[in-house]
């Protein structure tokens, strides 16, 4: 039982954290290399959800116990949660067509993404009126629209729109980054 | 007969230019509040008190209770169109009203889901004037096993939005219902799975999840399988679906505005869970159940049915018993107090001219909501017309202000982007996304009421209370009914090979 209330904070919980991403990297390579190679996604997918329950349970060992206490029904879900993706794995190793939907262009997803994790970034640096202009145009640049100045008009809009109704009318708080001072 | 009387002077309080002007008004303000994500109908009302509070105590309620019933239908323009749920309750909305619009019945979509909320919403409000004090007064008599039956019930809905694989789609929900135990535990206080941040100690926000789930994914799927040419959405059409269409969703409206008003009685249970079980009752009892999930018009009505006939059915405790039952009803009844009025059995008897004054104004804002859809929904449809490398990157803009809106936090954005990426995941391998809306939705009250239960009354509390037996059964049918009938149709398949 200490070890398991070991696990469940502190560097224990970081050890644990990193021993089931170990596991489950690993699981991938495994997969990844052998003959179901194709059900790469579809495996590692609920090997996921397993893992994301396992570090849940231990975290629970850290919760005071009592009938009906804080960590019942955590643990409800957690068991359910890893029993059904089990059968989820199961029934997609003894699956016999393994065709599986092919890739689409992940490279470009994770520049797009990468650009919205930029504009995350930037609306804290630069505020979020410049961060949203710079955003739109690229994005929409990238998304190849070729005609500049309808890009430049709707994100221009975009940002009227959005200190108008969001800034001046709704007083909601936009980050202004560095540019806090002249507002 | 005093009913009647009580009913006309209701009219005639909502009789002349200024009290029509305001419902108005209201009715606009309301349906732009709830098409834009990240301001909920709570929030919409709650930014329009102040101006109401020079307003006579009538007109005050009337404005604030027109945008209440407004931004319900709002909430499912967005979610139609761009597959963004303006409101949580409008998440079901997407599931059949994107599916439309991707196939280009945009205006089909959105004229089901206009009739249905007028419809939705003028039977909620009946029922609220025939029925609000025994309605209200039962309903309280609802012991905590009771709510988890029905939330329980709730859960159930999800066995049916598997698609083939019910599994997946309850690994679906009890993610969500894992992901909504992060934060301080409703009952004993204690901080659980926040990891030492204290942004996440009220756990995951709502609407971030839900723009996250629902919009950020759609454009990261699109952007997977991009080509390069930013096309436009092909021959989209503003046609209302036509009288036959009409009639053969009739009764699913009908239904689900009854199903939406009694959910929506229940203190806490709201419009999103009313648009969930009345979108699993109508698919059970369709006669097409397997186009639900991809464009049926029966799923539009019956979403919407439900979430708009929720406020009139959410209405009944406040004004009833001074009870507020959804976050929206919390607000109103400040705005009450505003007013030096006190909601419960003396509103009735003190100022029948303003509570039936209420009454009025709703059905009459349930008409303007229908004028005012049937002439913007063409301006709304062409939205959808421009082309997809000018749409996804608005859609995207939207989703981040809409999930910084609700508390002005970088961390709801972070969180928004997150789930995005979790929703790319599940739709990308088969797993549907509005279970896990549900359980995030419904995990506190499943949650707070199961332990509140076992807490007063040991784990037999559930089998004592009749009710609670009832509505277990009938909850316990509704999971195992679609895997028996996936494990039927397998085996029916092996036979045939």
């Amino acid at each position: 039982m200490s070890a398991m209330v070991y696990l469940s904070e502190g560097p224990g919980l970081i050890m644990l954290a990193a021993a089931l991403f170990c596991i489950v990297a690993g699981t991938g390579i495994a997969v990844h290399r052998s003959a179901k190679k194709q059900l790469f996604g579809e495996i590692l997918l609920p090997c996921s959800m397993i893992a994301l329950s396992i570090l849940f349970l231990f975290i629970t060992f850290d919760f005071p116990s009592e009938e009906a206490g804080p960590s019942a029904v955590p643990r409800l879900w957690i068991f359910w949660l890893c029993f059904l993706s089990g059968a989820i794995i199961w029934q997609t190793l003894k699956r016999k067509d393994t065709e599986v939907k092919k890739s689409g262009r992940l490279g470009f997803l994770l520049f797009v993404t990468l650009i919205l994790v930029a504009y995350y970034f930037a609306m804290q640096i630069i505020g979020y009126f410049l961060s949203s202009f710079i955003f739109l145009v690229l994005l929409m640049h990238v998304l190849s629209y070729k005609r500049k100045l309808v890009i430049i008009t709707v994100a221009s809009g975009w940002i009227g729109f959005s200190y108008l109704v969001f800034y001046k009318l709704l007083y909601i708080q936009l980050p202004l980054g560095y540019f806090e001072y002249y507002f | 007969m005093e009913l009647f009387d009580s009913v006309m002077m209701g009219f005639a309080t909502i009789a002349g230019w200024k009290p029509i002007l305001i419902i108005f008004v209201g009715v606009v303000v309301g349906i732009l509040a709830g098409a834009m994500p990240g301001l909920s109908p709570s929030t919409a009302v709650a930014l329009l008190v102040p101006f109401s509070y020079t307003m006579e105590p009538a007109l005050a309620l009337i404005l604030l209770t027109s945008i209440y019933i407004a931004s319900n239908y709002g909430g499912s323009i967005t979610a139609v169109l761009i597959n963004t749920p303006g409101t949580p309750s409008a998440a079901v909305t997407a599931l059949d009203g994107y599916p439309l619009t991707q196939q280009g019945h945009a205006g089909k979509g959105l004229g089901v889901a206009l009739i249905a909320s007028t419809i939705g919403g003028a039977i909620g409000v009946l029922i609220l004037i025939l029925f609000a004090v025994p309605l209200a007064k039962l309903a309280l008599k609802f012991s905590p096993a009771d709510y988890f039956a029905l939330a329980l019930f709730g859960l159930a809905t999800v066995a049916s939005m598997g698609r083939g694989n019910v599994l997946k789609a309850l690994v679906a929900i009890l993610f969500g219902l894992l992901i909504k135990t992060i934060g301080i535990d409703p009952i004993s206080g204690v901080s659980r799975f926040t990891f030492g941040n204290d942004m996440l100690y009220d756990g995951f926000t709502l609407i971030p999840a839900l723009i996250g789930l629902f919009a950020v994914s759609v454009v990261f799927v699109r952007v997977e399988g991009w080509t390069g040419i930013g096309r436009t959405l092909d021959k989209i059409d503003n046609k209302l679906p036509t009288f036959n269409e009409f009639l053969k969703i009739k009764m699913t409206i009908l239904k689900s505005s009854v199903i939406g008003t009694i959910i929506g009685i229940f203190p806490g249970a709201g419009a999103t869970i009313a648009a969930f079980i009345s979108y699993d009752v109508s698919k059970r009892s369709s006669s097409e159940p397997e186009m639900f999930g991809k464009g049926s018009l029966e799923g539009v009505a019956a979403a919407e049915g439900a979430n708009s006939s929720s406020v009139g059915g959410a209405l009944v405790p406040l004004l009833a018993l001074g009870i507020p039952g959804s976050a929206t009803d919390a607000v109103l009844l400040g705005a009450f107090m505003l007013h030096d009025l006190v909601p419960g059995p003396l509103l009735f008897r003190d100022h029948p001219d303003i509570v039936y004054g209420i009454f009025a104004a709703l059905i009459v804002a349930n008409l303007v909501i229908l004028l005012v859809g049937l002439y913007g929904n063409k301006l709304f449809i062409k939205v959808v017309s421009v082309p997809e490398s000018l749409l996804y990157p608005m859609i995207l803009a939207i989703a981040m202000i809409g999930s910084f809106a609700v508390n002005g936090s970088m961390f709801d954005v972070a969180a928004c982007i997150g789930f995005g990426v979790v929703g790319w995941l599940f739709k990308r391998y088969g797993y549907p996304v509005a279970p896990v809306v549900l359980g995030i939705v419904l995990g506190d009250m499943v949650e707070e009421n199961f332990r509140r239960a076992v807490i007063m009354d040991g784990y037999g509390a559930f089998f004592r209370d009749k009710l609670s037996m009832v509505v277990l059964t009938l909850a316990f049918l509704s999971f195992i009914y679609p895997l028996v009938k996936q494990w039927r149709e397998k085996r029916r398949l092996k036979a045939e090979k």
